[in-house]
């Protein structure tokens, strides 16, 4: 039997057989090339954290005990905060609460440099913090912030001038969990955006774990129980009349039982808010690790009802529960509806699940290209956006392992302990019809240095039109990578906003954005949640390719309202203001 | 060749002979190609250390042993040694072309690690492994499968199809060949196939999950609900059975082995088969989590006077162990309960105190955990103190709302404050959430409404 076989016996067998004339034994496999890191077109992006003064370095803490919380790192935020049209940047950190490292709060300068204006702002405190959500939870045109954390979650209110309040009590946001990725929506369509928390697990901090050679590591999500998500409706619209000015006006109540959402567990990680059944109300996926993911379909009476598993969404099309992280959601293939890639371990797949017809999902990996990436790693913070303006989506992913490599990736500001853990980060683009291609090697600024990147942003930060990529990696300087795509199609960005008084606009968190050019209808969905811990700015970000022109402008608001506006010439930011439009 | 002189025949056999004696003698004692893998140095496991340095020594006396680098390829890829492994199997494979079991290893891995090599070397696993059976199906299935996540679904499908011809009914096939059409837009072609693997261990919940969303897509919201149920109360599918794998599976040693067995007892409900286990791993590995692991394994083994014997050790040498204390808070609650059930009010009450204290505490360390939010509202029931007791259930609602317990010990309080109003809501949210087999909820929710109703 062939089991068995012994070498020098197959070495007698496989000489007699030659000198018989027989067929020799099958070759060996031959030996496949190394993945082809060599180049084939222009970088996309350029490391300028330096040129641009930004210096936050996140720290995980003190290594020795190798917390959990430490290994899942923290989320950043690419936002405007104090309304002088140039985004900010928020790093997160979690050192604990004892350590004397803060979050890192930079203000843009008008030359497009940041300075650091963390001391003061209310942010700076030290902290198991992980994610961040950004949203105007008090209807005063400023956006203000919720903080998740290791055993919980606070709320600052944006009091201008980058000075925020810690309002958490106030307002009732009572998590006492492991608060992950989180997002702000107005599921009730009140008018007032409401609070989705997605908890992972009940870590113990007491409880070790070690790889299988007896070393300390980190744990692994399935040694502790999923913990489920928590909705906080926001109560402002009550008590926007009798609260005094100098008082927050910020009140939520926690519906997580009420609206269902409390009564299945996690473990959970990512989220995307979309009205992914066209009904017009938003509705919630959330990615979970190691678990089937959850669709939660708002059922317009204040409760969800959870359908990933009819809707497809739930597992891989091998029915495999993957280790859920980060989420991206955009539409890869220009048919009007939003699609969501999953970043997994490095030892499975990412995952792409297309969505059509409307509302059901379908695994599509392996036919958009996805399964044939140059390299796999674990994947953590990751977006769509249309970084070549060629009018497609593409992908970015970046990446860090959770358990420890045999053997290390040494790469440039990563000290010893979290070598083994680093891995590289990973551009995917789109070569049309939502068909991918790992172009990775062309951009060695993003992906040619070895990291242990959780949060991943996006936004315009220096103002040329082009979405630019922020990250924040374990125990590592947090990086800016300016977008240097060559060649660069047209592009519009435009913001979507609501009314909430006389002269404020909240962005039109839910808005539904399609823009006609050159023939074809991009849809984008105004939402800052997504990616993994992290938020990117409410606009939508649109590449038109060789269109010189806008045809114009189709909105469904969160409010389900329907509006059309006119277009215009391209390379440029249109704001439109719910009421302003024409009804189709 | 009858009339042939015999003294050239002979002579050619001579020069054949020698020929392949030569290149047997060459075979034999040319130098080995590579020395095997060190140890790394920071394998920390004694066990795990003694494992690696047997199997290499075992290279090391037979260097050009294809079984001798594969058994140290083996041992390693248990215990996640995985270059080392890669390398001792590459090596296996140069001496023992024939066994497929090195192709299999590093295909494998390789899906993983160096996913466009994988494919090459699972296909030369199943051109070698023409026996035993499981083997030969096993490399067929596990390159079906490869083939398929690449979207190579045709040749995947011959696979799948070829296996079942061999084995009528086999689940994994089965499986395959339903997952393929239901990915690719056939859900009608999907489910006969799927149906037959619904039943396997490995496949009931995956098989559910793909079954319910295509019967979605042919608009059957009955048989799309009933397969979403039978996902949603499925165990996690077993692995399928892997007569490759198993072979470097049964070779790990060491603490995390121990735990693992010792766990898999206490999932199936049999803690007491995993005292020993850990009794021994607490001589082996005197660590503070060893001795907490077993002192919770004699809590849910029903022995509270030696687990609290056990966990008051643990307490004691890490007072801030949040669910040391809580494991401890049980042990005295449940002997509390013995103890009121015997009538002994004075000494019950006692426990009932001092694990409420231990529940605290573990809830300050560990604020996400509903369990000890949970006993402590029970113990202060059994106490009467009532305020405090719903103050607790409510904080164990808040932090487990998935929980049917914690809902209905709130309402059970409720009912006790006379609030049975109150604890509708609660109550209806238990047996929600409550399994069908559990009537408790469901009881204690008519009792409430009918009381609600009289006030």
């Amino acid at each position: 039997m062939n089991l068995r076989s012994s070498a020098p016996a197959a070495g007698l067998v496989a000489v007699l057989a030659v000198l018989a004339g027989c067929r020799p034994a099958p070759d060996p496999p031959p030996p496949v090339p190394a993945a082809d890191d060599s180049p084939d077109g222009p970088p996309w992006f350029e490391d300028v954290t330096a040129r641009l003064g930004v210096d936050f370095t996140h720290d995980p803490g003190p290594t020795d005990k190798y917390p959990m919380p430490q290994i899942m790192g923290s989320g950043c935020a690419v936002c405007d905060l104090d309304g002088d049209g140039r985004p900010d940047l928020l790093f997160l950190t979690n050192g604990g609460p004892t350590a004397k490292s803060t979050n890192g709060l930079y203000r843009q300068k008008p030359d497009g440099t940041f300075e650091d204006v963390t001391a003061g702002s209310g942010l700076d405190f030290p902290g198991f913090n992980m994610g961040v959500a950004v949203g105007d939870v008090d209807n005063d045109g400023r956006p203000d912030l919720l903080i998740t954390q290791y055993t919980g979650a606070r709320l600052f209110l944006n009091r201008g001038g980058m000075k925020f309040q810690d309002v958490t009590a106030e307002a009732g946001i009572k998590n006492p969990l492991w608060g992950a990725s989180a997002a702000f929506l107005d599921f009730d369509r009140d008018g007032w955006l409401d609070l989705f928390i997605v908890n992972y697990i009940d870590y113990d901090p007491n409880w070790p774990c070690r790889s299988r050679t007896g070393e300390a590591d980190y744990c692994g999500p399935k040694t502790f129980h999923g913990t489920a998500s928590k909705l906080f409706r926001n109560r402002g619209g009550r008590l926007a009349q009798d609260t005094a000015a100098d008082k927050p006006r910020a009140a939520f109540e926690d519906v997580s039982v009420g609206s269902r959402v409390g009564s299945v567990p996690g473990p959970g990680l990512g989220i995307a808010v979309a009205d992914f059944d066209g009904d017009g109300w938003p509705d919630v996926f959330v990615a979970n690790d190691g678990q089937p993911n959850r669709l939660w379909i708002n059922r317009r009476d204040g409760t969800f009802a959870e359908e990933a598993v009819p809707r497809g969404a739930a597992y891989t099309q091998m029915g495999q529960e993957y280790a859920g992280m980060g989420v991206a959601a955009g539409d890869a293939d220009n048919d009007g509806l939003v699609d969501l890639f999953v970043t997994h371990l490095g030892s499975e797949t990412n995952t792409l699940w297309r969505q059509g017809p409307r509302g059901v999902f379908k695994d599509a990996t392996a036919a958009a290209g996805l399964t044939a990436t140059k390299w796999r790693g674990t994947g953590f913070g990751t977006l769509m956006a249309d970084f070549d303006h060629d009018g497609w989506v593409d992908i970015a992913v970046v990446n860090g392992r959770i358990d420890r490599a045999r053997a290390a990736s040494p790469g440039p500001g990563l000290s010893p302990h979290w070598a083994p853990y680093g891995e590289r980060n990973q551009l995917l683009a789109n070569t049309g019809g939502g068909r991918f291609k790992d172009v990775s090697a062309n951009t060695p600024g993003f992906c040619g240095y070895v990291t242990v990147a959780r949060g991943l942003a996006c936004g315009d930060v220096d103002g040329d039109g082009a979405p630019d990529l922020v990250v924040n990696a374990v125990g590592e300087k947090a990086r800016v990578f300016r977008n240097v795509a060559r060649d660069r199609g047209h592009w519009v960005k435009v913001r979507a906003v609501v009314p909430v008084g006389p002269t404020a606009t909240r962005d039109a968190y839910g808005a539904e954005v399609a823009v006609r050019a050159g023939g074809t209808r991009r849809v984008r969905v105004v939402s800052s949640a997504g990616s993994f811990l992290s938020a990117s700015p409410p606009v939508a970000h649109v590449g038109l390719g060789p269109a010189t022109a806008v045809e114009g402008f189709d909105v469904t608001w969160p409010d389900g309202a329907r509006e059309t506006f006119p277009g215009g010439t391209v390379d440029r930011e249109f704001e439109l203001r719910k009421g302003s439009g024409k009804k189709p | 060749m009858a009339g042939m002189p015999r003294k050239p025949v002979i002579a050619v056999l001579v020069v054949l002979v020698g020929a392949a004696g030569g290149a047997v003698w060459w075979y034999t004692t040319r130098p080995p190609a590579t020395d095997p893998p060190p140890v790394p140095a920071g394998v920390a496991d004694p066990a795990v250390r003694t494992a690696l340095i047997e199997a290499r020594e075992g290279v090391v006396k037979a260097p050009r042993s294809g079984e001798a680098w594969g058994e140290y390829g083996l041992v390693c890829r248990a215990h996640g040694l995985n270059p080392e492994s890669n390398a001792c199997f590459a090596e296996a494979a140069r001496l023992d072309p024939q066994n497929p079991r090195w192709p299999y290893l590093i295909g494998l891995l390789n899906l993983r690690a160096a996913p466009a090599d994988a494919v090459p070397h699972l296909r030369a696993a199943y051109g070698l492994a023409v026996a035993p059976p499981e083997y030969r199906s096993a490399a067929r299935l596990r390159l079906a499968e490869a083939l398929q996540e690449r979207g190579h679904t045709d040749e995947a499908a011959a696979l799948f199809a070829e296996e079942l011809r061999e084995n009528p009914g086999d689940a994994r096939a089965q499986f395959g060949l339903g997952a393929i059409p239901a990915g690719g837009g056939d859900p009608r072609t999907a489910v006969g196939r799927l149906e037959g693997a619904a039943a396997s261990p490995s496949a009931r919940r995956k098989a559910a999950a793909l079954l319910a969303a295509a019967y979605r897509q042919l608009e059957d919201p009955a048989a799309a609900a009933r397969w979403e149920a039978a996902a949603a109360s499925a165990p996690a599918d077993l692995p399928w059975a892997d007569p490759f794998v198993a072979e470097y599976q049964r070779r790990e040693v060491g603490w995390l082995n121990k735990e693992r067995q010792a766990d898999e007892f206490v999932a199936q409900g049999r803690p007491r088969n995993a005292l020993p286990i850990l009794e021994d791993m607490a001589r082996a590995y005197p660590d503070e989590h060893t001795f907490f692991k077993l002192g919770m394994t004699l809590a849910k083994a029903g022995d509270f006077p030696r687990a609290e014997q056990v966990l008051r050790s643990v307490v004691a040498q890490n007072p801030n162990h949040g669910l040391g204390h809580y494991f401890l808070g049980v042990a005295l609650y449940q002997q509390g309960e013995s103890l009121r059930k015997q009538g002994n009010r004075d000494q019950s009450g006692g426990m009932y105190e001092e694990a409420v204290r231990e529940f605290r505490r573990s809830t300050e360390l560990r604020p996400d955990h509903a369990l000890g939010y949970l006993f402590a509202g029970l113990a202060l029931r059994t106490l009467g103190r009532l305020s405090e007791a719903e103050s607790e259930c409510r904080n164990a609602v808040r932090v487990g709302p998935q929980e049917a317990n914690t809902h209905l010990a709130l309402g059970e309080v409720l009912m006790d404050e006379g609030r049975p109003a109150d604890a509708v809501p609660h109550l209806e949210e238990a047996a929600r959430l409550a399994p069908a087999k559990n009537t408790r909820a469901g009881a204690l929710l008519e009792k409430a409404r009918n009381a609600a109703e009289k006030k």
